[in-house]
């Protein structure tokens, strides 16, 4: 699992100092493509690929609460399920809600709760299903920031679109974006969702140890992360979405989409091709 | 076939005293050209009259042509398909400024004097059109060049700090940002978001399709494609329904053409069907489109499902709420839902109108096409049949 044969000792911070060992920076964030708009029964949806993560995510609703009971007279619920398929992991994952993707599905239904505009369709929910294909850690992460294409893909109103990432602690060095290898040898990993305008957390965990000083430079490489994402979320909207402003206009087309938008998720780097390792050692 | 529709299309010409109707397809369709005032003009009047023009020979007895189904008269006879091209026209051609008289003359205002609280009616009617089509009137302003300012706006987007926020937005300290996806609209000092997709929410005054979804004894709730549904208590139907006899006016699976008559701030919807051309939907079939591509399916001034009555000649009824209902014969029909999934599928174009004129068309002749090759296969074995039986005749004398 753990790299190529080269080294013989498991680092996972390679000697100059500066780069891990699958050729990042500390603050660098894997690959990241976002496609809006996958499902054509859901109301909105999304796909992410991130790293070697692939989460599905789809919304629907505004609709009928059922049970009636849970309906909220005042406002909208939003119902978050976050699940694993059996295939996700290395090991073949027991189907079914388990107390961690119960957990998961907790703080991100919260996180939502928080960004979308609940009181504007009271008695209603708002259904958000993020699948997770391939698990290659910071799967919260991604089922967050592909759910909230979806929402927007959706039509519901909401604050602003929430990208969400996690940092953590891996050999005494605190970086960006943990990749499997990391998450498992690791310290401590903080994942965050953070509202890009105002920079309020709507969600903060952290699994390990950190100092103080750990975690502030943790939550600010997430800060910083996150504005990137965002970028990369809207840019998957509006490829969605562009046409409708641009076709006929005769302004622009499109450009094609390239397969893998390596240059749209470096932390102000242009992409370089040290990232292909990373997948390659990834998958 | 063919006769018909030239039929159809004379008829909208000798009455408009205007140039026909093709000329109108070709001009409609593309409102967004910068066109000098006097020419919209005439665009606006041509319009009116051909929407006329599919009204007037409703008068007589439009429920009675409703009931019988032949061919010619479908696409004049319904009376409520009237009621969405008013809908979308009215508005569209008051901020015009350009020749607001002449568009509806008829039943429209009619029945809005009829109907008890008609005034009241038509203002929310204009609210709730002017809600989701705002951006579009907006460019439609004379000598502005066409939809250059259609701006794709994401959640969070900032749109400015010294604005007023409307439909689709929200305000956070000094900026107004965009709540929604959508396109970037201001009209009238708001600046207001357009959504580009979402579920219907049921708005005073919205005339909707419903389907009966659960009865009881006395009411029925009218499911409106939207996550609200809605009682229909007897006393809001024109029937004098005893306790006990709902089911024998409508049961589950019916279609209903319904008014929002208020929703309150939990979202409870009350609905009526008292009032003009309100009624049960007897036969026809529903599909469901997206809400927000309503106002494009309905057309400038009507002008999108006017075409598609007129050619497809069927019965068409567009809710607010996105379900269509629709009724004539089978081939009618599939042409017509043909065309409205076009129209979904195709809402962001330019040209819309024209392409959906050219696809219908285009449709009809394949289907005729189709039909008269059926049509020759079984002349000839008819033929065949006749042919052999004649001879079998032939042999049967011989033998005697």
């Amino acid at each position: 699992m753990i790299m190529g044969g080269t080294q013989s000792e498991h680092k996972l911070i390679n000697a100059d100092g500066r780069t891990r060992y699958d050729g990042r920076k500390f603050d660098e964030l894997r690959p990241l493509s976002i496609q809006a708009g996958v499902l054509k029964r859901a109301d909105g949806s999304a796909y992410v690929e991130w790293g070697s993560n692939k989460v599905l995510a789809a919304v629907y609703g505004p609709r009928e609460v059922h049970p009636r009971h849970m309906q909220n007279s005042a406002r909208a619920i939003v119902q978050a399920r976050y699940n694993m398929a059996a295939f996700s992991v290395g090991e073949r994952k027991r189907p079914g809600p388990d107390r961690r993707s119960v957990e998961i599905s907790k703080i991100i239904s919260e996180a939502f709760t928080s960004v979308v505009f609940v009181e504007q369709f009271p008695r209603t929910t708002v259904d958000v299903y993020m699948e997770v294909l391939q698990a290659d850690a910071g799967t919260r992460c991604a089922g967050l920031t592909a759910a909230s294409v979806a929402l927007a893909d959706a039509g519901i109103p909401m604050r602003d679109l929430l990208p969400s990432v996690a940092s953590g602690k891996v050999e005494g060095v605190v970086v960006c974006d943990l990749n499997k290898d990391e998450d498992t040898c690791g310290e401590a990993d903080v994942p965050c969702a953070i509202l890009p305008r105002t920079g309020e957390f709507l969600l903060l965990q952290m699994d390990g140890h950190l100092t103080y000083d750990e975690l502030m430079q943790a939550m600010e490489y997430n800060r910083r992360a996150c504005k990137i994402i965002n970028e990369v979320q809207k840019e998957a909207l509006r490829k969605k979405y562009s046409i409708i402003t641009l076709e006929n206009n005769v302004m622009k087309e499109e450009k094609p989409a390239e397969g893998r938008p390596e240059d749209r998720d470096q932390i102000g780097r242009p992409p370089e091709s040290r990232l292909e390792p990373a997948q390659q050692g990834g998958a | 076939m063919d006769e018909d529709e030239k039929e159809i299309m004379e008829d909208n010409g000798g009455k408009a005293g205007e140039p026909p109707a093709p000329r109108d397809r070709g001009k409609g369709p593309c409102p967004p050209l910068p066109t000098p005032v006097g020419p919209k003009d005439e665009v606006w009047r041509g319009r009116g009259t051909q929407d006329g023009s599919c009204e007037k020979p409703a008068q007589p007895g439009p429920e009675g042509t409703g009931g019988g189904p032949t061919e010619g008269e479908r696409p004049k006879g319904d009376l409520p398909e009237g009621q969405e091209p008013e809908r979308g026209g009215e508005p569209g051609q008051m901020p015009e400024g350009g020749n607001p008289q002449p568009y509806r003359e008829g039943r429209y205002e009619q029945s809005r004097r009829d109907g008890g609280g008609g005034g009241r009616g038509r203002d929310r009617r204009d609210g709730g059109y002017e809600r989701r089509d705002g951006g579009r009137q907006e460019r439609r302003e004379p000598g502005r060049p066409p939809d250059v300012d259609r701006q794709l706006v994401l959640p969070g987007d900032d749109l400015g700090t010294h604005v007023r926020g409307g439909f689709g937005t929200y305000k956070d300290g000094e900026s107004v940002y965009a709540a929604c996806l959508g396109i970037r609209s201001t009209r009238d000092g708001f600046v207001s978001v357009i959504p580009l997709s979402g579920k219907y929410i049921p708005k005073r005054g919205d005339f909707v399709v419903g389907k009966v979804a659960e009865m009881t004894p006395s009411a029925w709730v009218i499911d409106l494609n939207s996550p609200y549904v809605a009682p229909l208590p007897g006393s809001e139907t024109p029937w004098d329904a005893q306790f006990g006899e709902a089911s024998k006016y409508m049961t589950v699976g019916d279609t209903v053409l319904v008014e929002i008559r208020d929703i309150n701030e939990i979202g409870r919807v009350s609905v009526t069907m008292m009032g003009p051309n309100l009624r049960k939907l007897e036969g026809g079939q529903t599909i469901d489109v997206d809400a927000t591509k309503v106002p494009r399916l309905i057309g400038r001034g009507g002008s999108m499902i006017g075409l598609l009555k007129r050619l497809t000649r069927c019965h068409i009824i567009v809710g607010q709420n996105g379900r269509i209902w629709l009724d004539g014969t089978v081939e009618d029909v599939t042409i017509a839902l043909a065309a409205i999934k076009k129209i979904e599928r195709d809402a962001h174009k330019l040209g819309l109108t024209d392409a959906v004129a050219a696809f219908i068309e285009g449709m009809r002749k394949e289907l005729d096409e189709k039909r008269a090759k059926k049509e020759a296969g079984d002349d000839a074995r008819e033929k065949n049949a006749v042919l052999q039986d004649r001879a079998e005749r032939l042999e049967v004398q011989e033998e005697e």
